[in-house]
């Protein structure tokens, strides 16, 4: 029986082990709490929640397409006081809620979800009435603050990544226009004591993944948008060490949710794997990389932030026993080391084909590593994770045109001969161990 | 477990006074929006742009019909003193026949009374020639006229007599109307709905 088939069994059982007096009320819920089976509350009130936000969520879109049609027959002043109606009602509807339904989840979230709404709607149609050309990064700009301390006033986290959503919108139209990259970094960091509190109080929340999920793609683009001017080898160091950074960090919250709801996590190991996958090819480290005026350079100033902030995260990590011993983290420890090095050798020494053979090897390693632990250690995720890095490095080298058919069609009939050889290995120790095959 | 570095949320005592001081600036914001456009148009000076046009479609703000002005250049002294995406000011003069003219461009805000439009600088081309990004170039209409007044405009016959009719006031400038041979926009879209709805069509 799978794990989810045993829980739903479970799950079905307890009110009736519970009925016939087997278990109290209190071990029924500390055996729900331990295999997080949820309650029936908890699901209603998640229902309820999701109804008032798609309600929100429509009337306030429904308002603003009202809006842009543009009645003409309206005069200026009667525009106005249009204009301002959504708002006095949103914020009437968050007053209502705060005061008369503090407890209630889908009042307090739907409420602000329908005010931030309508603060885009006023603002639009203002630009509407006076035929304001505008860029559209502006009016973001303006929606965002007026928003943001939404956030913290009444504690709403559906609105938390409502106002990142909107920072993305606007760190991807700023891209085309003239602009000071500070003002990205203020409003990023903005958000962060919020996403920071939302992230210790209610790890296990869909809203706490989903808002890391959005502040993820924003540090990388934010980040991205800040060094572009430097031409150089650095993004490699800079991301590299942000996604080990992220590594660590999730390592550090210790948290026991999914994957999924771990996007810190989910993101580095993943990302990694890309990364490396990219620099195994010559072509990356064959650009003429030169030595940066050190001083002038944001890059340096982020690969030395990230390298700092790794090596406490590491160090902090390590305190709590988190680190030593733990051999899946290991690869992770490597890699930044892994990054400079091939940076230096590239940047000093020119040997651009070490670094291709390094990253090569390291991800051959990786995924024997992880396969094997996978076999022994019978970790179903761990042996799949092996797998996918190993069956991409041999598709990306396969591919590959940098190198000639003979080497390649050598060095490819050898590693298959090796991989022959361990299956026939395992095989004899299984049989030795007495397990029976097709069993 | 990592610690929270919002030690208690924000207490209730707080709450509400500062929920009422948010929706103040967030009522604020658009209404000081809205005022300085309604004084422009009430109290600023007319200038006549001569213009060409066609019609898109913004989701949040309604269809419009985008407006190019026929001036789009100015000569300056130095165009080093220009950068791309930077804001600057247009000096507006009124030509013989009545329509404005861009005297010349200057960095800072002119303190002297002259008439001028706040404008972004867009590529210069190396002889000093500055080209100019004027801010209107939307004019929303109803998603219903929006169609018939962009007919009129692609009209060849009326394709060289269109003019803006813009107020400016402190540097800012709002549209007015836009004319077409003589005629507003709006009222001769109106017409044109209005005769397809007679004809069935």
């Amino acid at each position: 029986m799978n794990l989810r088939a045993a829980k739903e069994w479970l799950k079905q059982e307890l009110p009736d082990l519970q009925q016939a007096g087997v278990l109290d009320s209190a071990t029924v819920q500390r055996l729900r709490d331990y295999y997080a089976l949820g309650d029936v509350s908890r699901s209603v009130s998640i229902g309820k929640l999701i109804l008032g936000l798609l309600g929100a969520t429509l009337i306030g879109l429904g308002v603003v397409l009202l809006f842009a049609h543009n009645w003409e027959l309206l005069t200026r002043p009667q525009r106005t006081v249009l204009s301002f109606l959504p708002l006095v009602s949103g914020q009437a509807l968050v007053l209502f809620a705060h005061l008369k339904r503090p407890l209630s989840e889908p009042w307090r979230e739907g409420s602000a979800l329908f005010l931030l709404i309508s603060i885009g709607a006023c603002i639009a149609l203002i630009s509407q009435t006076y035929h304001l050309g505008g860029r559209l990064d502006d009016f973001l700009f303006v929606w965002f603050w007026l928003s943001l301390p939404l956030l913290y006033v009444i504690n709403s986290s559906v609105a938390a990544s409502a106002v990142v959503l909107l920072f993305l919108s606007w760190a991807i139209d700023i891209r085309y226009h003239n602009f000071e990259v500070v003002w990205g970094w203020i409003m990023l960091l903005a958000v962060q004591p919020f996403a920071w509190h939302q992230f210790i109080k209610a790890p296990e929340l869909n809203r706490t993944g989903i808002l890391q999920w959005l502040t993820i793609p924003a540090l990388f683009l934010m980040v991205g948008h800040t060094m572009e001017r430097s031409e150089s080898g650095l993004w490699i160091v800079v991301y590299g060490l942000m996604l080990t950074c992220m590594y660590f960090f999730s390592v550090l919250s210790q948290s026991s949710s999914a994957l999924v709801r771990q996007p810190a996590k989910m993101v580095s190991m993943f990302g990694m794997v890309g990364l490396s996958l990219v620099l195994t090819y010559g072509d990356v480290w064959h650009h003429s990389y030169r030595p940066e005026d050190i001083l002038n350079s944001t890059g340096y100033l982020f690969a030395v932030l990230f390298t700092g902030l790794l090596i406490t995260v590491v160090v902090w990590a390590d305190k709590r026993d988190l680190i030593r011993g733990q051999h899946a983290h290991y690869p992770f420890m490597l890699f930044p080391v892994m990054i400079w090095l091939s940076y230096f050798s590239r940047s000093y020494a020119a040997m651009a084909d070490f670094n291709t053979i390094l990253f090569n090897l390291y991800l051959f390693v990786l995924g024997i590593m992880l396969i094997r632990h996978g076999i022994q250690k019978a970790v179903v995720s761990s042996l799949n994770y092996g797998l996918t890095i190993l069956a991409l490095l041999i598709a990306v080298r396969f591919f590959d045109s940098d190198i000639p058919f003979t080497v390649k069609g050598i060095v490819f009939i050898l590693f298959g001969a090796g991989f022959l050889y361990a299956n026939f290995v395992l095989k004899k120790r299984l049989n030795d161990a007495g397990y029976q095959e097709g069993a | 477990m990592l610690p929270s570095i919002i030690p208690k949320s924000l207490s209730n005592k707080f709450r509400l006074p500062v929920l009422v001081l948010l929706f103040i600036v967030q009522l604020s914001v658009p209404a000081a929006m809205m005022m300085k456009y309604e004084d422009v148009l009430t109290t600023g000076e007319l200038y006549k742009f001569r213009a060409a046009a066609v019609d898109p479609y913004d989701p949040f703000r309604g269809r419009y019909v985008t407006i190019n002005l026929e001036v789009t250049t100015v000569d300056v002294a130095r165009e080093e003193e220009f950068k791309y995406g930077e804001t600057a000011y247009a000096l507006l003069t009124r030509g013989k026949d009545g329509f404005a003219q861009v005297a010349g461009l200057s960095a800072d805000e002119p303190d002297d009374g002259r008439s001028a439009v706040r404008v972004t600088v867009g590529w210069t081309d190396g002889v000093n020639r500055v080209r100019v990004n004027f801010p209107f170039t939307r004019y929303y209409m109803d998603e219903f006229t929006a169609p018939h007044a962009e007919k009129i405009l692609w009209d060849r016959e009326n394709r060289e007599k269109v003019h803006l009719e813009v107020r400016v006031k402190n540097t800012v400038g709002v549209i007015e109307n836009v004319i077409v041979k003589g005629q507003s926009l709006t009222k001769l879209a109106r017409e044109s709905l209005n005769n397809a709805v007679r004809s069935g069509r």
